[in-house]
């Protein structure tokens, strides 16, 4: 009923290093001193310590947990005001200081590398890349849908085709006339999931014969496989025909549709 | 064609609109920056409105576009006829002069640290267009936006594989992925496309709209005219390097600009934050309340969490406003506002087999 452990583990991935829980602490705590109007000084003190405290209550986030999930539970963290204390608090700062030619600029500077230094740069994230087009998807994922997609598009020419994994997310947002035999779930492990077509596609060798076999089960016209991956013997042995080849990927039509 | 059509759903629209919470403002408070934000607010709130019962009847998203129209036209045609009654009366405002009393230094001083803020801004709006975030959940929603905008199905079927799939009724009352299929299908832009490359143009001004409004509310005093900008400069370098870890709401906001959560984590706790501390210094008049109404109803809109969350804050800082002002009437106010949020959480625990 009352374990905590859940909920600290939650505020260490929620704050990273922890600098920046840090400036927020100390930004409320020089709001409190500083800030004149009672009624702006208790909305930001007293109002993130009663959110901390919901927060930090074994049994609200098993009501929570009951009711929604547990990995949201991070979310309520979204409530405190960390930006807006942190950044009214570095006003007051720069506020409380002598009228004097440079003392502003300069205050200003620092809380900004304050900011810069207790933080991290969202674009040095290992997930922003440079945009190779205006789907914001990666263009290699735009060519093979081009690919297969046939001319005209209505819900009886939509096409079944087979991708590996580090393209399914991409597909579909592109374009819905792409079905898949098995898409991102496949992909979340916590999900467990299963599927054959799925453990063959992702194995080190391309097993052709049982990847084939698979497909066609699950009507699929289309097989995209990884060039670089070995296979097992050539994909026409089993009524394939490459259509065309989109580097790194190999694009193999089923003849038999 | 394309551009105009974006900006008039994306932009004059939501400014066409902001004039009916306008007239619930007091009238120094009628600006147009509280305007933007109200309207867009307004239309997202009034597209939930009909988009939740469309979306349980298992209509199709043609239906959606078509009331979407008509509604919105209807309320922009009601809006203008409030401009005109504003102008008539001449209760607009809009700042022309600089007041008597602004030295010359704090003029410069103003202009200098707006243009630092506004080259910030421009910096993180180039960004959001020229990089590409990768999130797995895009898989979901942009694949439900791109699935509604070009067959039209809405939550019928599997986003992941494009299999028939039962009715996701988890997701059905959050319905922001179908307005962004609406939008993609009236100005004929992908859904992708509008989601990654062109919703952030929108969204990042005006999640700083909205914090200039609570910088305004907080900021008084000397210098106050001048230390506002620098309270934006601040805020946008937080949001740039709040990336301390995948969670926060400053990642969502600069990763995951238009899926629902990043919304109500940088829009909809914001304008609460901003409604919450008017309501602790000052007493709201309608169009205060009108705009809670219509944050709590995008708030369901974005997240059935969004809806859960929202009804926690507004409890928690509710208790705190009421208390120092020693209003019981105030929390009740506050209370009701939260209706829209428990009819969806209602609607979310019965629609869950």
């Amino acid at each position: 009923m009352w374990d905590f452990e859940p909920i600290m583990e939650i505020w260490k991935s929620y704050a990273g290093t922890g600098a920046m829980l840090v400036l927020f602490v100390l930004a409320l705590y020089y709001i409190w001193k500083k800030e004149e109007r009672r009624e702006v000084r208790s909305l930001f003190v007293y109002g993130t310590l009663l959110v901390a405290a919901v927060f930090c209550c074994p049994p609200f986030r098993k009501i929570f947990v009951h009711l929604l999930d547990a990995e949201t539970y991070y979310r309520i963290l979204w409530i405190l005001p960390m930006g807006v204390a942190i950044a009214y608090a570095g006003v007051l700062l720069i506020q409380g200081q002598p009228d004097r030619r440079f003392v502003r600029p300069i205050g200003v500077l620092a809380l900004t590398a304050a900011i810069v230094l207790s933080g991290s740069l969202v674009y040095r994230s290992q997930y922003v890349t440079k945009a190779e087009n205006a789907y914001h998807i990666p263009q290699i994922a735009v060519d093979i849908c081009e690919e297969i997609l046939p001319e005209e598009t209505n819900p009886e020419t939509r096409v079944l085709a087979v991708f590996p994994s580090e393209l399914i997310h991409f597909i579909r947002q592109y374009s819905s006339n792409i079905r898949m035999p098995y898409g991102r779930e496949m992909l979340v492990e916590r999900w467990d999931n299963e599927r054959e077509l799925f453990t063959l596609m992702e194995a080190e060798i391309y097993d052709v014969e049982w990847i084939a076999d698979k497909a066609i089960q699950n009507y699929c016209r289309y097989v995209i496989l990884n060039r670089h991956k070995p296979k097992t013997e050539p994909m026409e042995n089993y009524g394939y025909v490459l259509t065309s080849t989109i580097d790194p990927y190999e694009i193999y039509m089923d003849t038999r549709f | 064609m394309t551009v105009l059509k974006l900006v008039y759903w994306l932009v004059l629209l939501p400014f066409l609109l902001g004039f009916l919470p306008l007239m619930g403002f007091p009238e120094k408070e009628r600006t147009p920056d509280r305007q933007f934000v109200a309207g867009f607010l307004l239309m997202l709130a009034v597209f939930q409105l009909f988009a939740v019962p469309a979306v349980l009847w298992k209509c199709r998203i043609d239906l959606l576009v078509t009331v979407n129209v008509v509604v919105t036209t209807l309320l922009a045609a009601a809006a203008l006829v409030g401009f005109f009654f504003l102008m008539k009366k001449k209760k607009i405002h809009i700042p022309t002069s600089w007041k008597e009393n602004v030295s010359k230094s704090e003029r410069a001083a103003c202009l200098i640290y707006w243009c630092l803020f506004l080259g910030v801004l421009l910096f993180q709006m180039y960004m959001a267009y020229s990089r590409a975030s990768f999130d797995g959940d895009d898989a979901f929603y942009v694949a439900q936006s791109v699935m509604a905008q070009q067959d039209g199905s809405m939550y019928e079927v599997d986003p992941y594989t494009g299999a028939p799939a039962p009715f996701d009724a988890r997701h059905a009352t959050a319905t922001v992925t179908m307005w962004i299929a609406v939008v993609a299908r009236l100005t004929e832009v992908h859904a992708a496309v509008l989601s990654h490359t062109v919703l952030p143009l929108v969204l990042l001004p005006l999640v700083y709209l909205v914090y200039c409004q609570v910088g305004k509310l907080l900021i008084h005093g000397e210098r106050s005219r001048s230390n506002l900008p620098v309270f934006m400069l601040f805020m946008a370098f937080l949001q740039m390097y709040g990336y301390v870890s995948l969670y926060t709401k400053e990642t969502f906001l600069m990763t995951r600009t238009w899926q629902g959560k990043a919304m109500v984590g940088n829009i909809v706790f914001p304008v609460i934050l901003w409604i919450l501390l008017y309501c602790v210094k000052e007493t709201p008049t309608w169009g205060y309340w009108l705009l809670l109404l219509c944050v709590n109803t995008f708030a369901a809109m974005c997240s059935s969490l969004g809806a859960f969350l929202v009804c926690v804050m507004i409890a928690v800082y509710g208790v705190v406003c009421a208390a120092r002002k020693r209003s019981l009437k105030l929390l009740l106010q506050l209370a009701l506002s939260c209706v829209p949020c428990v009819i969806y959480i209602g609607m979310y625990v019965l629609l869950i087999p």
